[in-house]
């Protein structure tokens, strides 16, 4: 459960500030640790840990996009993979250089492996496409709710995976794509992830996202104080569907490569327990969770191959991470529901604490 | 004003409501009573859209809402406190006001022009409170909060589902001073459903009486006090 506050010692806030400004400095706040730690990667990491940084800030853009549609709307979603992996797949049909297309699709349909667009104006189409695909399925998923919502998700998934691997004219099977350009670092990741952080931290302050937040508490209260949740479902799927499809860009551009199986159940599951772990209902939440994820599964694969700790030598524990991963979501939904972050923003709780520290 | 005309309500073999007719004009306190399963509960669900009915219309001044769904008739001015307080409990305090003053107002902006969180907070003790979670606060203050969230709305119509259950004299008492007060200074219509008849007979300037789907007594508190109809059906059984 999240810390109760009692009603006697309610939460501060700064209701002078604009709201907008309020909520992006918020974002802001919450995304000092994020950059932080990107810089000291950046500083002090050999080439490889950069590059499992990397993959770090993909999955952190991946949480907060998924946060924005289950975190505010309380619907499981399995479904977000699916925005990664049409981002990443078209930003590489898009901007591969023409010699690498013709050994990966030479057979693509519409002319695309005789197309190289500049990787800016391929990502814009790609993300125009998530876009686009996000409106069409957020038609239906705005109009569901719990269970069938969520095995909609699921089947989207399922759907995009099935579309990824047998349609090999264009997305090339089960084969890695390669060949895509490499055109940005870790600082261009972290950078995103900041920009991610505020983008979902002022939709979960502004009136839909409160609105929105009221309906997951109490769907027929919200409906029966005028909340229009269909329309504000169908907006936080678009924007969450964006997110994950600028994370999918993200990772072709840096990997130069893609594969199908890299946008589907272990990715999935991955991103769920982070933001189970940390707490859907918050940004923070999302950022704590997979943090805390992140690190702790690194330090778990080096046990997998069989780690020495004080002289001692280990045996290998294959599929300790997956197993771990499992014991998260499990414990997380059992013991703490709300997750670790609870109902307050990171900037919320320390304003809090401020205040009490103030009074005593 | 809001009239329901003729309303009927099926659901399976049971008729839960059949040709009601009811009206509540700017101003005044209605007092919807009768035994469990009179189809009070139906009546409030049709009136604030959760429910179609089967046959009749349910206006609100010119504009007709049966079918029409919770969020029209919340949007047209149909506000309504739950029996069991079913707020946001995750939500703040202000929070909670602020979804209604902000969902709400579509159809009639002239009735919330002018509300703000913070009166409406302070109409209603809760301005300390404003930013606790309204999961954690006492049952009264929650009480308290659903009135706020019902008027933040800017409604014409309010219905109060068994509002003073679970209180005491003392807080009864209140209760129906501030629902007074609500009414005076917003000349709204107010519809209350409750079980203690002290407290309906005291409160209301007009009791309808609900028997199995049909409304078998219409009048003042001494009116109905005296109905034989209604003391065989209904206070018959409490004394």
């Amino acid at each position: 459960m999240a810390p109760a506050q009692s009603p006697a010692a309610p939460m501060p806030a700064d209701r002078s500030m604009p709201p907008l400004l309020r909520s992006i400095l918020g974002g802001l706040v919450v995304a000092v640790p994020v950059v932080v730690i990107g810089v000291l990667i950046l500083w002090l990491a050999p080439p490889y840990q950069v590059r499992i940084a990397f993959a770090g800030y993909v999955n952190l853009v991946i949480v907060v996009g998924l946060q924005i549609f289950m975190g505010n709307a309380n619907i499981g979603n399995f479904g977000h993979s699916a925005f990664v992996g049409v981002g990443a797949y078209f930003v590489a049909i898009l901007a591969t250089p023409l010699a690498a297309k013709k050994l990966s699709i030479p057979n693509a349909p519409f002319g695309l492996s005789q197309v190289v667009l500049d990787p800016i104006v391929a990502a814009v189409v790609a993300l125009g496409i998530v876009g686009v695909l996000a409106l069409l399925t957020g038609f239906i998923i705005s109009r569901l709710s719990g269970i069938a919502a969520s095995i909609v998700t699921l089947s989207l998934l399922i759907i995009s995976h099935g579309v990824f691997i047998n349609y090999t004219d264009l997305f090339k099977g089960a084969q890695a794509f390669f060949g895509i350009p490499v055109v940005i670092g870790l600082p261009t990741a972290i950078a995103v992830a900041v920009a991610a952080i505020v983008v979902a931290r002022v939709f979960r302050d502004s009136q839909d996202g409160v609105q929105l937040r009221a309906s997951a508490d109490d769907v027929l209260a919200a409906r029966a104080f005028g909340v229009d949740v269909v329309k504000l479902r169908f907006k936080a799927w678009v924007l969450s569907a964006l997110v994950c499809g600028a994370a999918g860009i993200m990772y072709a551009y840096f990997m130069g490569a893609v594969i199908a199986r890299a946008f589907f159940f272990q990715q999935v599951f991955l991103t769920l327990a982070m933001l189970i772990l940390g707490g859907m209902r918050t940004v923070s939440g999302a950022v704590v969770g997979c943090a805390i994820l992140s690190i702790g599964l690194e330090a778990i694969r080096s046990l997998e191959s069989g780690a020495t700790i004080m002289g001692v030598k280990l045996p290998e524990m294959l599929g300790l991470s997956g197993l771990s991963l499992g014991a998260v979501i499990v414990l997380g939904m059992a013991f703490r529901p709300n997750g670790l972050m609870g109902r307050l923003e990171l900037d919320e709780l320390a304003a809090g604490w401020l205040r009490r520290l103030r009074r005593s | 004003m809001l009239s329901v005309e003729q309303v009927s309500k099926r659901f399976g073999g049971v008729q839960a409501l059949q040709d009601v007719t009811l009206v509540c004009r700017p101003g005044e306190i209605v007092g919807l009573i009768g035994p469990n399963g009179a189809g009070k509960s139906s009546l409030v669900n049709v009136v604030t859209g959760l429910i179609a009915p089967d046959g009749g219309q349910v206006r609100l001044g010119d504009r007709e809402l049966a079918g029409r769904g919770p969020e029209f008739a919340a949007q047209s001015g149909v506000a309504r406190t739950f029996q069991n307080l079913r707020l946001f409990k995750q939500l703040s305090v202000r929070q909670n006001v602020e979804v209604a003053l902000t969902s709400g107002h579509r159809h009639r902006p002239d009735r919330v022009a002018g509300l703000t969180v913070d009166a409406l907070l302070a109409q209603q003790g809760l301005s300390d409170l404003a930013e606790a979670p309204a999961g954690v606060l006492s049952y009264g203050h929650q009480r308290r909060l659903e009135i706020a969230r019902a008027l933040a709305l800017g409604p014409e119509v309010m219905l109060l589902d068994e509002p003073a259950a679970g209180m005491n004299d003392q807080e009864t008492e209140a209760l129906a001073l501030t629902i007074r007060e609500i009414r005076d200074e917003r000349s709204l219509g107010i519809i209350v459903i409750d079980h203690d008849l002290g407290f309906i007979m005291g409160l209301c300037d007009r009791i309808t009486v609900m028997d199995m789907g049909r409304v078998v007594a219409d009048g003042t508190p001494e009116a109905i006090r005296n109905d034989p109809v209604v003391i065989e059906i209904y206070l018959g059984t409490v004394h």
